[in-house]
């Protein structure tokens, strides 16, 4: 629940930072970046695919219901929606590494400005019509692009100090054995100094080589994340046997 | 990877809502939705732009405060600027702001309009051209009345809550004005080109019969509409650039407007045309 407000309250910023500031900027090559758009796939990339789902559904919502808009009210939701969620699902191929985050960035970028503009296609829109969309995507998904790095590291900064504070939400996240571990922040955390190093786990059968080298001796230590994984499921094994 | 319950049970439930909505929408069944979103969004937008506009203007003003103008003039604007600011109910008119508004206010003792002065607090998305205003239907604005600005025509409000309106710009596809060419006096109708988003904002200029009566050059204003509804006659729209050839019925010209749609600011909105004889019966 208080994942969710928090959620709406980072699409409602983004939505006004976007009508009231963004597009009253004359930007060259006739469009801007979509700070709403932009805000969806980095939060669905760093932080899973429910916030990114959350996120795209308000984002999407509010750019519907905030004045100036003349679409259909849920259209945006939808599309946020499916963005967000694609976004949390490549989550887990970016592999802490930066490059494929920006690879995963231009391709959401680039999905999410064409799911807008076939929307508007198939729902009539007059103002949308192929010259129109081929003259704009090129510039629209450069700045989205170029604005992604700008909302990771602003979100990284805005992410830390809550992480530090509150631990006990993360360790019960890391306890659940079910399925797949939610995607870690790890693209964060590269570019914040060392902590990267102690984060990556060794991969069996692979020779370190090259600039990894130090790394992957660092990791052979106990991951933190394994570390207290195993920790808990010990915990848990002990506490059905001693039930028993 | 495989997605969780949670994950599954969320992703349903949102794509069913945003489908809801836009099942409610299209069957046009939103009108209460739309109306609580102007309220809430517009009231939002209007309260952060006076506290944002204050210091954006301060700016501005620190920037520009050692252009000198003659004492005389200065005194006639100051008089014209007291009757303005009655209407505007607001300080924080920077310079050029005050320039607009006194280009309009010439504008209307002309024309004979009632203006509300308005700013522009946001802006439509890629592809709408629609802009927010920080006047609404308290301040008198109604649907579907005309929007100027010091160098002509902008748009028509489309919907208006409490505290703020939108309005449709004449670069919209879908906005169709009717016109007059200055000097030949033939009638056609100005809609939005689909290529507007280039940057140079351009309307389409259609007239029936062959496009040989049009030259580049020619200037076009509005022309009467029933009830001043939603367009006020006689504002200037733009001038012809390139007179295309004519393959149907209809000759179409390029037009180029003579607002700067990019860079929109101070508008005014015709509240109360004088509509002498056009009552419920005439």
């Amino acid at each position: 629940m208080r994942h969710a407000v928090v959620c709406a309250v980072l699409a409602l910023v983004a939505v006004i930072l976007q009508l009231m500031v963004m597009d009253r900027v004359p930007w060259p090559g006739g469009t801007g970046p979509d700070v709403a758009l932009v805000l969806v796939v980095a939060l669905g990339l760093t932080q899973g695919p429910v916030t990114g789902m959350l996120t795209g559904f308000f984002t999407g919502l509010d750019l519907g219901l905030a004045p100036p808009a003349s679409h259909l009210i849920g259209e945006s939701a939808l599309i946020f929606c499916l963005v967000g969620y694609g976004c949390g699902r490549l989550a887990g191929w970016l592999d802490r590494s930066a490059l494929r985050l920006l690879a995963a960035a231009l391709i959401s970028a680039g999905i999410g400005e064409m799911l807008q503009a076939a929307a508007g296609m198939i729902a009539g829109d007059p103002g949308v019509t192929l010259p129109a969309v081929q003259h704009v995507l090129p510039a629209a998904v450069l700045y989205d692009v170029l604005l992604c790095p700008v909302v990771l590291s602003l979100l990284a900064l805005a992410s830390r100090r809550p992480a530090a504070r509150q631990p006990g939400t993360r360790s019960v996240r890391l306890a659940k054995p079910a399925g797949m571990p939610p995607p870690r922040p790890v693209a964060l955390r590269l570019r914040v100094g060392r902590a990267p190093f102690r984060l990556v786990p060794p991969r069996a059968g692979q020779a370190p080589k090259g600039l990894f080298r130090r790394q992957v001796r660092v990791c052979r230590q106990v991951p933190r994340s394994t570390r207290g994984r195993s920790a808990a499921l010990a915990g848990r094994a002990r506490a059905s046997g001693g039930l028993r | 990877m495989h997605d969780t319950r949670r994950t599954r049970v969320v992703l349903a439930t949102l794509l069913t809502v945003a489908l809801a909505l836009i099942a409610t929408d299209y069957v046009g069944g939103s009108a209460p939705l739309r109306a609580i979103g102007g309220a809430v969004f517009g009231t939002a937008e209007r309260a952060i732009s006076a506290v944002t506009g204050p210091i954006a203007g301060f700016f501005e003003r620190g920037a520009g405060a050692t252009g000198a103008t003659g004492a005389g003039r200065l005194q006639a604007l100051e008089r014209q600027l007291i009757r303005l600011r009655a209407k505007l109910s607001n300080e924080q008119l920077n310079r050029t702001d005050y320039d607009q508004l006194v280009k309009l206010l010439r504008f209307t003792g002309r024309s004979g309009y009632r203006i509300v002065a308005a700013n522009v607090i946001a802006v439509g998305q890629r592809y709408e051209p629609a802009v927010t205003l920080d006047a609404g239907s308290r301040d008198g604005i109604r649907p579907e009345e005309t929007v100027v600005s010091a160098s002509g025509l902008v748009g028509t409000v489309t919907s208006v809550s409490p505290w703020t309106c939108t309005v449709m710009l004449a670069t919209d596809a879908s906005a169709v004005v009717g016109v007059r060419l200055a000097g030949s006096g033939q009638m056609g109708w100005v809609t939005g080109a689909a290529n507007s988003l280039a940057g140079s904002d351009v309307l389409r200029l259609h007239v029936l019969g062959s496009s040989s009566a049009i030259a580049p050059g020619q200037q076009l204003v509005t022309s009467a509409s029933f009830g001043d509804r939603p367009y006020v006659a006689g504002v200037r729209v733009g001038v012809v650039t390139r007179v295309e050839t004519s393959t149907g019925l209809t000759g179409t010209a390029l037009v180029r407007p003579f607002v700067d749609f990019s860079a929109l600011d101070v508008v005014g909105v015709v509240v109360t045309p004088s509509r002498p004889g056009t009552g419920p019966g005439a």
